[in-house]
């Protein structure tokens, strides 16, 4: 299902509007992120599905920031999928990518992917393939939340427990560009200390999700020890919409995040 | 600034097992010496009254 | 402008894991984990993560070095094997097989590894081998 995804890049590369499309090819074997430049590559485009709907999406947006970081008069195309499409609009508004140079092509997630995602918005605004399926709830958010206050930490304490802190989190979330972290500020998180404090480098994490995380999942794809950083990441995003009525990738680029403003004083 | 990032920190302590009320915000200026007192005074018999923190145990 | 994707293996230890090196313009930039290598299924440690930073990193090492007169002091192959084999001659016979050892790397090959065992053991006479990928 990506006929009519190469098409429509087809046309973007021959008519020129794009230097290059960022997406997904079938190669070796392997389904990999691959810069499109000649219409002739096409025919090995996928759309990352290789067993399931979408087990093979990569970070396309943190990989088009290291190509606009270095080619910034050049115009890229990108594949996008509902989450995908969250992360370029938050990226714009952080003024990680410019929009006059990024042409998104929109391909909208099947039910299994957008339940497994719990995804909002399975679909970005614009689409050329797939079809609109509903979003849906945060039902592992809601899970933790009826626990008891005691089992919560428990469960927190035990799923962090398992982090070998590879920083795979961070290293594949197309949300975070800092050059400096905070996860390897020594006044913060002792560097160099194996397993990390438990649960400040998590919760530490967690805080500076808020009002940038767009929900893609990558982080808890590529964490070798499994722990839900997803649903963590899912509930800080709840949070700010409750404070503050803002969700990342949903409000429009111009947007500030509420955390960047002063703004007004939170509700209780 | 402040205030906005202690109401999410309130809740995602919540959210994590650990009792909210162990985290307070106040203003106190240096002139206030007697009401910085008393919001110790008050915060310290809250926090006792809480009892150890859990992650103090496990941890 | 040329920006691509090389699909390799870490060379950090025995595992194996998959994984995407960015490479732009000649330049190694970034390292991505392979979803679909069945090894690692898009997940790496800390080690694999930044793979790609020593690849081209200035202090690498490209030369044999000897220290002479005290510096670290660039020498040819063949200078620097001459001197490793008398090295190795002179302590084996003054002080016996087992004052020397031998530690392999993870970032050679298993057949490489195989070779410096069977080095030590057959040629040297000692059982004193180790790697380091003893993770």
């Amino acid at each position: 299902m990506s006929d009519k995804i190469k098409a429509k890049v087809k046309e973007l590369l021959e008519s020129g509007k794009v230097k290059g499309f960022l997406g997904l090819r079938h190669m070796n074997g392997h389904i990999g992120p691959y810069l499109f430049v000649d219409s002739s590559d096409l025919d090995d485009l996928v759309v990352g599905d290789r067993q399931r709907p979408g087990d093979s999406r990569y970070p396309l947006n943190k990989q088009l920031i290291h190509l606009a970081r270095c080619y910034p008069e050049e115009s890229f195309g990108v594949l996008v999928r509902g989450c995908d499409e969250r992360g370029l609009k938050t990226l714009f508004t952080w003024n990680q990518l410019d929009p006059e140079k990024v042409v998104a092509v929109g391909i909208a997630c099947p039910q299994e992917l957008a339940e497994a995602c719990e995804c909002l918005k399975p679909y970005p605004d614009d689409f050329v393939e797939g079809e609109k399926i509903e979003g849906r709830s945060f039902d592992s958010v809601a899970k933790v939340d009826s626990m008891e206050l005691a089992s919560r930490l428990e469960h927190w304490l035990a799923e962090f427990a398992k982090c070998i802190k590879c920083y795979g989190c961070r290293d594949i979330c197309p949300m975070c560009f800092c050059k400096e972290c905070s996860l390897e500020n020594d006044d913060l998180i002792h560097t160099g200390d194996i397993p990390p404090e438990n649960p400040i480098f998590h919760l530490t994490r967690a805080v500076h999700m808020a009002g940038r995380c767009i929900d893609c999942g990558l982080c808890s794809e590529a964490c070798p020890a499994d722990i839900p950083l997803r649903t963590l990441y899912k509930k800080v995003a709840d949070i700010i919409d409750q404070q503050f009525h803002y969700r990342p990738g949903f409000a429009s680029a111009d947007e500030k995040p509420p955390l960047n403003i002063l703004g007004e004083a939170p509700e209780h | 600034m402040t205030s906005k990032r202690i109401a999410v920190m309130r809740q995602l302590l919540a959210f994590s097992g650990i009792e909210q009320d162990r985290l307070r915000l106040e203003w106190v200026s240096s002139a206030e010496g007697p009401r910085f007192a008393e919001v110790i005074t008050d915060f310290t018999s809250q926090i006792k009254a809480l009892g150890p923190s859990r992650l103090k145990v496990a941890v | 402008m040329d920006y691509r994707t090389v699909l390799t293996t870490c060379s950090y230890c025995g595992c194996g894991c998959g994984l995407y090196l960015e490479v732009l313009d000649g330049q190694i930039i970034g390292t991505i984990p392979c979803k679909t290598n069945p090894i690692n299924q898009g997940k790496l440690c800390v080690k694999g993560w930044n793979i790609h930073e020593f690849i081209q990193h200035p202090s690498r090492l490209r030369q044999p070095l000897i220290r002479k007169n005290g510096t670290l002091t660039e020498v040819g192959w063949d200078e620097a094997l001459d001197h490793i084999v008398s090295k190795l001659k002179e302590i084996k016979e003054a002080h016996g097989s087992d004052s020397i050892a031998f530690l392999a790397s993870a970032k050679a090959t298993n057949e490489e590894n195989y070779l410096i065992m069977k080095f030590a053991r057959a040629a040297v006479g000692t059982n004193n081998v180790d790697h380091c990928a003893r993770l």
